[in-house]
């Protein structure tokens, strides 16, 4: 038997299975689409910080991952649970929840460099922008507590020696007085600064905020601006060939005026032209006007945009000085902490003989004098000290991340064509063609006479 | 079309009735005339041959006792009108007088594979009584084939009067030529479902290989019922006409 080639059978075939098959194809993809295009919208945003390999702790380097272990670290569920309130974020949880969801979207990544990439999934775009900002100033930020009386490592530099629990001199305790002042002094500094910290960190984050709410409208405002100005061009362009003709045939009518008179059958004829011309450009949709208000709108956009862009920066500097001062301070603090001599009763001088007790006296005197004139040198010694983090890169506007979305629009797609297909085969199969007279007697009542063939043309 | 571009030029004298009893004689070139129709080229052709194979088929059976043909098929491109021709013309070659008449008022085809042939009188006139019979037919000198045309397409809506009188059209040309081979409509359009059912015997179905589908040939067999008389293999690739 011979086969009919697929193409000519496909030729054959009704154009209404043709056209059901394409209806079948396009409705699965429409349905595909539009089940992928409702299920919510994942976005994406992520900050880059550089970490400081020297001010890990031997723990921490032993982790593998400092830069990860370190920031688990300070991402205490305290610190989350107000970073969450801040933000506005799981309010109705627990304290302990809270951070258990906040961690949910967060992750952690250490990139190659000492560096550290926090990123923060969601389905609102603006929250997922302002929460990893707000965990990147959180860890830009944080200043490890001072740690008294503590023993400086074996790597640092000759460090001020051991008070023993002796005698001390009016001059010592006159010292002491002086630096417990100081320390003083330097801790009502530092607590106004923190306080400042405090009220600089939510304003950061609700211009952050804003700055999202503000980049998503001008998006908005700019498409709808850009659509009216393609659709007035395309409506310009639709009458611009009618018009021309329009013009093409008043300019006729001028010049036949000109030689004749308003009875002759060409003055009509172009009169007839020009009116038709008229009605068809009548029938036209005008040319629609662009939308002022929506430009004047965009306008005011664009400059609360440049508006709230300078104040962040005003604020990020402040955060920025305040961060600095924040941890000259702490190290002074933790300088003088060290440097004041373990006092006793002055009644315990009695123990000691002279010579021994000159000795120490020597020996205090030097350790002080250390802490007061050193004290810069000295803060560099301790490790623990110093902010390991230093924000290279804030969060941008949130991505989409619909990598499976994509794959199931993909897949509706192909399911559709799939399903296309199969039915174009079931209507091959049921529309199966005359392929000679054997399959016509299959069909065909015997009692009707084949009268013969004619052979295919060759033309 | 190579057979056609090989062939000659040759003229073909058309005897066209303009009404009142006047004819006019119009010239058509060969080249205008569809390259199917074995008249216009070298009835020495394969084709020519397997229609006259065709023909003697016919003449032989005895249910063509009414000298009639009602060429039809399952569907649109079949090759009707060609077949129809064709046929006429072999009929003819045999020194009988043939009137080849078309059916297809929606979508006529005679002018068209004529080479825009120009006629005063088509056959919805003569069977609205607009004119007379003898005025729509015109005739092929050459070949003592006369054919009825249509002359402007009319839709099924305007032709439930016209159609009352088509029996007795049809008397008429029975009484005046000794074959009547009528190009058809498609069986399986709605509108002339009944009109096949009823008027169309004995038909001649006309099946297009490798083109009309089986359920097509059986839907249009079962409506055409008991005046389904015959089934031509029209595009034959293989050679089935010893069958």
């Amino acid at each position: 038997m011979q086969t009919t080639p697929l193409l000519a059978r496909l030729n054959a075939l009704p154009l209404r299975h043709k056209l059901i098959a394409a209806a079948i194809s396009l409705a699965a993809i429409l349905a595909s689409l539009v089940l992928t295009r409702s299920l919510p919208h994942a976005y994406a945003s992520s900050a880059l910080l550089s970490f400081d390999a020297q001010a890990a702790q031997p723990g921490e380097q032993s982790a593998g991952e400092p830069a990860k272990a370190r920031a688990e670290s300070i991402l205490s569920d305290g610190a989350l649970s107000k970073l969450a309130n801040q933000l506005g974020m799981f309010r109705a949880d627990s304290q302990n929840r809270q951070a258990a969801q906040f961690r949910a979207h967060l992750t952690l990544s250490t990139v190659p460099g000492s560096k550290l990439r926090v990123t923060w999934r969601d389905d609102k775009s603006a929250q997922a922008q302002a929460a990893t900002n707000a965990v990147a100033n959180l860890l830009g930020s944080w200043v490890p507590a001072p740690v008294l009386g503590r023993n400086p490592s074996s790597s640092a530099p000759s460090p001020p020696p051991q008070a023993p629990k002796t005698t001390i001199t009016p001059e010592l305790r006159q010292q002491s007085g002086d630096l417990r002042g100081s320390i003083d002094q330097l801790k009502a500094r530092h607590k106004a600064l923190l306080s400042d910290e405090d009220q600089l960190l939510p304003q950061l984050n609700r211009a952050d905020r804003k700055l999202v709410a503000l980049d998503a409208e001008q998006h908005r405002l700019a498409g709808i601006v850009q659509q009216a100005k393609a659709e007035r061009q395309q409506q310009m362009n639709a009458r611009q060939p009618t018009e021309t003709k329009l013009a093409a045939a008043q300019k006729n009518l001028e010049d036949l005026r000109a030689r004749y008179t308003e009875a002759y059958p060409d003055v009509q004829a172009a009169k007839d032209q020009v009116a038709e011309l008229a009605a068809q450009l009548a029938a036209l949709p005008a040319a629609r006007a662009l939308p002022q208000a929506d430009q004047a709108h965009l306008d005011a956009t664009t400059k609360e945009i440049g508006d709230v862009r300078s104040e962040r920066g005003r604020l990020l500097q402040s955060l920025e000085d305040d961060q600095t001062l924040d941890k000259t301070l702490r190290d002074r603090l933790e300088v003088l902490e060290l440097s004041i001599p373990s006092a006793t009763p002055d009644s315990a001088q009695i123990a000691s003989p002279p010579s021994h007790a000159q000795q120490e006296q020597v020996q205090n005197q030097a350790a002080a004098k250390f802490a007061l004139t050193n004290f810069a040198n000295a803060a560099k010694t301790v490790p623990t000290g110093r902010n390991p983090f230093q924000i290279l890169e804030r969060a941008g506007a949130a991505q989409p991340v619909d990598g499976g979305r994509l794959l199931l629009e993909w897949l509706g797609i192909a399911a559709g064509i799939v399903l296309g297909f199969l039915y174009l085969a079931f209507a091959l199969w049921w529309f199966r063609v005359v392929q000679g007279v054997a399959t016509l007697e299959k069909f065909v009542s015997a009692e009707v006479a084949y009268v013969g063939a004619i052979p295919r043309m060759v033309r | 079309m190579t057979t056609q571009l090989l062939m000659p030029e040759r003229r073909l004298s058309l005897d066209i009735p303009t009404g009142r009893g006047l004819r006019k004689v119009v010239e058509v070139s060969s080249k205008k005339i569809h390259p199917a129709f074995v008249f216009a080229g070298d009835e020495l052709l394969p084709a020519a041959a397997h229609y006259q194979g065709v023909a003697d088929n016919l003449l032989r059976g005895d249910w063509w006792n009414r000298r009639r043909v009602f060429v039809t098929s399952p569907r649109d491109g079949d090759g009707k009108t060609c077949t129809a021709f064709n046929l006429a013309w072999a009929l003819s070659s045999r020194d009988q007088s043939v009137l080849l008449l078309e059916l297809n008022f929606a979508r006529p085809q005679f002018r068209a594979v004529l080479g825009d042939l120009r006629i005063w009188h088509g056959i919805e006139c003569a069977l609205r009584g607009s004119a007379k019979p003898a005025d729509s037919v015109f005739s092929m000198e050459a070949y003592g084939l006369n054919v009825c045309a249509v002359r402007d397409a009319t839709p099924f809506s305007q032709l439930k009067q016209p159609l009352f009188r088509l029996s007795a059209f049809l008397d008429w040309c029975s009484q005046k030529y000794d074959w009547l081979v009528l190009d058809c409509p498609p069986v399986l359009s709605k509108e002339w479902n009944h009109w096949h059912r009823e008027y169309a015997s004995p038909a001649l179905m006309v099946v297009r290989e490798q083109q009309t589908t089986l359920i097509e040939t059986r839907k249009a067999s079962k409506i055409l019922g008991d005046n389904l008389k015959g089934v031509l293999l029209n595009d034959s690739v293989a050679n089935d006409a010893a069958h």
